[in-house]
């Protein structure tokens, strides 16, 4: 029982480290940041996207972009 | 208006485009780090590009060209050539897979490494992901898309091997071949250089160019892919509509045909200059004032812009260049040659550490100096 809580304790330590890069990563994009656009964008994960296009049998529009 | 401006307007999704966004699955990529090379195959000098594909990866079509320095970068594209672009690729969608042996050549053949942070002097350096952090360490853990052309260019120097000429000139805009594409349009065109290879070929003004070797097209960056694909001699077949009716073209490339191309907004440019020219920006000299210094016609008169001052790009600055002395001959010739072209030259005929003879002219007095080529 132990064990479990302290993999799930990890996990979610992960998952909160990996959300506050992509926050900053997101914020550093100051065109995305400032579109309020996050509903309408998959952001930087092009697996997602793939899914994505194949469960709707939409085609993508992948854009690439530089930041500073 | 700047890329970035383009970008800020495709990420609010421009009234323009809205509709049609919709129908797509909208995916934004801000790294160059993990990205496959044998798909993504585009030209990375642009800090902005568009890809349409398939979810099997099939390539629908590109979108964004330049050639221009970024203050004008916004001269190849638009929202409504973009509109246009997105509308072709739902077309094809529709079709699909119907269609799908046309699109094949759209992926190109597999690069010697299949992702940047692989390639000899990205490796060791940078990560398949982005470094955690600070806005600061995630841009200096992120692979930007000019640094693969830049890591291909020197490998070729440091291997010692001559620079392909797809490498020294990619992606050439089709005004290289005479043809000027609207960009509000997927690829219509609005001019034809009279003797160019597009006018020999018997383009006219107002043809929609709809297959190139047969593939569809659907955008000003599609038609550079063709060409970039394209051997240093080669023919084309090209398809357009004119007045309703479809017609079959030919365009032959004729040997240099490439080497027309304008490479100097590049960003990969300042590389070129630093292997090539220890890191001297060259201009030509305007008419008047050769004629005023009586220097022939069709002679080489390249002013140094700007003469680097740090490590490798200081290198002609510490052999004695200054800025405003002018170029009046390199390795033994004296005509004819633009900036790019003593690029080229050096990248195919040199190798690191060879001795390139300068004749220049600073103010009346003519001086030998020497540059030496890097990696």
């Amino acid at each position: 029982m132990k064990r479990a809580i302290a993999v799930w304790g990890l996990l979610l330590l992960l998952t909160a480290a990996g959300g506050g890069q992509d926050a900053v990563l997101r914020e550093t994009d100051t065109n995305f940041s400032q579109a309020g656009a996050e509903d309408h964008w998959i952001y930087n994960d092009l697996a997602r996207g793939f899914a994505e296009a194949k469960a709707s049998n939409k085609p993508m529009m992948i854009v690439f972009r530089c930041i500073p | 208006m700047a890329c970035a401006q383009f970008d800020g307007q495709v990420v609010r999704r421009d009234p323009e485009i809205r509709e049609l966004l919709d129908r797509f699955v909208g995916v934004r990529i801000v790294q160059g780090n993990g990205m496959d090379l044998s798909l993504f195959q585009f030209d990375y000098d642009m800090s902005f590009a568009v890809f349409f594909l398939n979810a099997d990866r099939t390539i629908y079509g590109r979108y964004g060209s330049r050639s221009h320095l970024p203050d004008e970068a916004h001269l190849d594209i638009s929202m409504t050539g973009l509109a246009e672009a997105m509308k072709a690729v739902l077309a094809l969608h529709a079709q699909y897979p119907a269609n799908r042996d046309s699109l094949r050549a759209k992926t190109g053949p597999a690069p010697p490494y299949p992702v940047p942070e692989k390639m000899p002097g990205l490796m060791g350096k940078y990560r398949s992901e982005l470094r955690e952090g600070s806005p600061e360490a995630i841009s200096q853990s992120c692979i930007h898309c000019h640094q693969i052309p830049v890591a291909r260019m020197a490998s070729h120097i440091r291997k010692r091997e001559p620079m392909p000429s797809r490498l020294a000139f990619p992606w050439p805009m089709p005004e290289v071949i005479g043809l000027g594409l609207d960009r509000s349009r997927r690829a219509t065109v609005k001019r034809v250089a009279p003797g160019s290879a597009a006018a020999k070929a018997g383009f006219r003004q107002g043809d929609d160019l709809r297959f190139l070797q047969g593939q569809p097209i659907i955008s000003i960056a599609d038609v550079q892919w063709v060409l970039h694909r394209a051997a240093d001699t080669d023919t084309v077949a090209a398809e357009v509509l004119r007045e309703g009716e479809q017609r079959r073209l030919t365009l032959t490339l004729e040997d240099g045909w490439r080497t027309k191309s304008d490479i100097g907004w590049r960003t990969s440019g300042w590389e070129y200059r630093r292997i090539a020219l220890g890191g001297l920006r060259l201009e030509d000299v305007p008419e008047a004032e050769r004629r005023k210094r009586g220097i022939a016609d069709g002679a080489i008169a390249l002013r140094v812009d700007y003469a680097g001052k740090f490590g490798k790009y200081g290198a002609a600055r510490r052999a004695g260049f200054r800025e405003d002395d002018v170029l009046i001959s390199f390795d033994g010739r004296s005509r004819g040659w633009r900036e790019q072209d003593l690029f080229f030259h050096v990248l195919k005929t040199k190798k690191k550490g060879d001795r390139i003879p300068v004749t220049i002219l600073r103010g009346d007095r003519e001086m030998e100096l020497v540059i030496t080529v890097q990696d």
